[in-house]
Parts: structure tokens; C-alpha cells; sequence
């Protein structure tokens, strides 16, 4: 009895050492990866860049990236404390403008995309678009511009650009005609 | 004549103001903006009538500066007395200073695209709002039978709405979110 107590001891505790170990193993549960918090409308100007941004992220202090879609060029920044004189981009919702200082070489204007994930430090050009996986589920995300007759359409699409599940639409009005070259994929939603 | 450059940008301003537009275009929009406003809706007006003059100079500053256009090439316009040939000089031969004129314009107009020459907006027979409302929206249709917009969105994307808005020969151009016109471009 006591050799059976002392073996049944020895793999109990055997037992909760391995689900210990395993417990700490475990890293705590990733939050799901969302679009609409962690990617944002970005223009920037001669002077500054600005970001309009739906949700609660951008803050102070904040790392994100920035995409030129159009030249598929990028470059680190960091969410300053104030807006000023940044205006959110006109929108039927409500949106909430952001100015962020680029840490690196300043950018040429453009209108693109602010990305606020650890896997937008860089991106790979694949046949014209710039795509990295974004949310981590092991597909690259493509992004892209278009414009139509007064604004850019911007869009991320998993898997292949314009073919595959569309995970992020915006608007971008710029106030100026423009010749359209969007295609009807690039513009609903 | 006045060299380009960026004292031009201030010049030939975008309207907000219905009167601006072409009359028959005007009287719709009116109507239809007292409609919207007598439901309880907001409405927010960026542009009503784009001058051309402004899309003129808006189009060839951005050609000459970003796609390489010869400066001596640009066709005049009425009422626009730019000259876009810069003299050469302090070491730069006259297409440099042309260019880097231009290139001036480009950033003060904060053109990232190539502007087009003309369009409904030019014209006077576009607008740029953006509406909005809380709850349903019961809102007369032009020939003054009320209907009640009870579907999302609630804002100028929203179809019912879109209804309403032909009734008043206001058009929803369906790319650009803010726009509305004639015919829909």
C-alpha cells in the first residue's frame, strides 16, 4: 500500500506539475484582429499628416504605419497628443481626426491608409499592391486606392486584391473632380 | 500677364451657396432641402458650384508639375490671364521655373490626383452634402406625398431617401457619397 501510495503520489503531483507548465505556457487569448479600429484614413499634406479614425485607438503616443497605396510606400509614425489643425475627413459617420509625426523620411502628399498592428512595419509589393498579413491568420492583406469623380476609395482585401473578402472600405472626399478609375468592387460598402 | 504661382490659389473659390447653381438645378435643391429640413434631418453643404477657371488652372498646374507637360503648350483660357511660361533665369532655364511654378500651385491646392477640366460641378448642376437624421424621417416627396424612411443608413446612401431626391430632379451619384446632381455624374 505504501509503494501504491507513494507511485500514485508521485504522478499526481507529476500530473500537476505537466498542467502547470503547460497553464504557463499559454499565451493569454489574442483579441480578434479589427479593421475598422486598426485601420484609418490618412492624408497627407505639405505640412502634416492627419488620420481619421472610427474607434477608440490612434491615441497619443501610439506607433502606427503609414501606406501610400498609390506608390506603395511607407513610413512609421506616431500619434501626436493634439489634432490640431487636423479635421476629420467628411464622412456620413462620425469620425475623429488624428495628427501623427512621421519618424523617418517625410512623405511626398498622398491619400492612404494609417495601420495600427504590429505586422503593418512592412509590407511586400505584389504585381503593383502593397499586401502584408495584417491580421495575422496567415493570408497577406492587399491594399488599395482608386479614385472616383470627387474621392479615393480605399480597400483591404484578404487572399487576392479585389477578389478576395473585402475587410476594409473607406472614403476619402477630396473637394476636386477627378477622372474615375475605380471598378464597381473597389466602391460599394 | 501674372506669372503661375501660388497667389493663383486663392483666386475663383468653390461656392456653397444654392444660388450659384444652374437655376433649374438650384430651385430642385432648394426644394428639397426645405423638405429635408422641415423632417428634422441635418444637412451639411461642401460645394455647389465649381468655377472652371479653378478647374483650369487646377488641371494644368498638376499636368505640368507631376506628368511633364510643356508649359508653352497649355491652351488659354477666357478670363484666366495666366501666363505658365516662367522666364528663365538665376540659373534655371524657363522650363525649370515653369515647373517648379507650378509644382507651387500643386501643393497649395493640395492636389494628390489629376483634377479634371470640367464637370457637373462646373456646370452648376451638382452638390456636395452630407445629410443625416435620428429615428425615421417622414419627408414630402416633390409632388407633396409624404413617405416615411424607416431603413439604414440614415444618411444620403440611404435608397428611399435617394427616391425622394429624383422627385426633386436631385440625382445620387452613387461613388461619391457626398454628391448629388442632374443625372447622377
Amino acid at each position: 500500500m505504501t509503494t501504491g501510495n507513494a507511485t500514485y503520489n508521485r504522478t499526481l503531483v507529476l500530473a500537476l506539475l505537466i498542467a502547470a507548465g503547460a497553464a504557463c505556457s499559454r499565451s493569454p487569448k489574442a483579441e480578434p484582429f479589427s479593421y475598422e479600429d486598426r485601420v484609418a484614413i490618412a492624408v497627407g499634406g505639405s505640412d502634416k499628416v492627419c488620420v481619421s479614425v472610427k474607434g477608440s485607438l490612434f491615441k497619443p503616443g501610439d506607433e502606427v504605419r503609414l501606406l501610400d497605396p498609390g506608390t506603395q510606400k511607407s513610413w512609421p509614425a506616431v500619434v501626436e497628443p493634439v489634432a490640431d489643425p487636423c479635421e476629420p475627413s467628411v464622412s456620413d459617420v462620425p469620425l475623429r481626426a488624428v495628427r501623427v509625426r512621421v519618424t523617418g523620411e517625410q512623405p511626398a502628399p498622398f491619400i492612404g491608409v494609417a495601420i495600427q498592428a504590429p505586422r503593418a512595419s512592412w509590407f511586400e509589393v505584389i504585381g503593383g499592391v502593397a499586401a502584408a498579413d495584417l491580421d495575422g491568420d496567415g493570408q497577406r492583406e492587399f491594399i488599395r486606392s482608386c479614385t472616383s469623380a470627387e474621392g479615393v476609395h480605399l480597400n483591404v482585401w484578404s487572399g487576392a486584391p479585389v477578389s478576395g473578402p473585402r475587410r476594409w472600405h473607406a472614403y476619402h472626399y477630396v473637394g476636386y473632380d477627378m477622372v474615375p478609375s475605380c471598378t464597381p468592387a473597389e466602391i460599394g460598402g | 500677364m501674372p506669372l503661375s504661382g501660388p497667389e493663383w490659389v486663392s483666386k475663383f473659390q468653390n461656392s456653397r451657396r444654392i444660388e450659384d447653381l444652374e437655376p433649374g438645378f438650384g430651385a430642385g435643391v432648394s426644394r428639397f432641402l426645405a423638405a429635408l429640413r422641415t423632417a428634422g434631418a441635418t444637412v451639411t453643404i461642401a460645394d455647389t458650384l465649381r468655377p472652371a477657371e479653378r478647374a483650369y488652372l487646377m488641371h494644368f498646374s498638376f499636368r505640368i508639375a507631376r506628368e511633364n507637360l510643356d508649359a508653352t503648350t497649355v491652351p488659354a483660357k477666357a478670363g484666366v490671364d495666366i501666363q505658365w511660361v516662367h522666364p528663365a533665369g538665376g540659373g534655371v532655364t524657363s522650363a525649370q521655373a515653369s515647373k517648379a511654378a507650378a509644382e507651387r500651385m500643386v501643393a497649395a491646392y493640395g492636389i494628390v490626383f489629376r483634377p479634371a477640366l470640367s464637370s457637373r460641378h462646373t456646370e452648376g448642376r451638382a452638390i456636395d452634402m452630407t445629410i443625416g437624421w435620428n429615428g425615421d424621417l417622414e419627408i414630402a416627396k416633390s409632388d407633396g406625398t409624404m413617405i416615411t424612411v424607416t431603413s439604414a443608413p440614415r444618411n444620403g446612401d440611404n435608397t428611399s431617401l435617394q427616391r425622394v431626391g429624383e422627385s426633386y430632379g436631385v440625382i445620387k451619384l452613387v461613388s461619391d457619397p457626398p454628391h448629388w446632381s442632374t443625372d447622377g455624374h
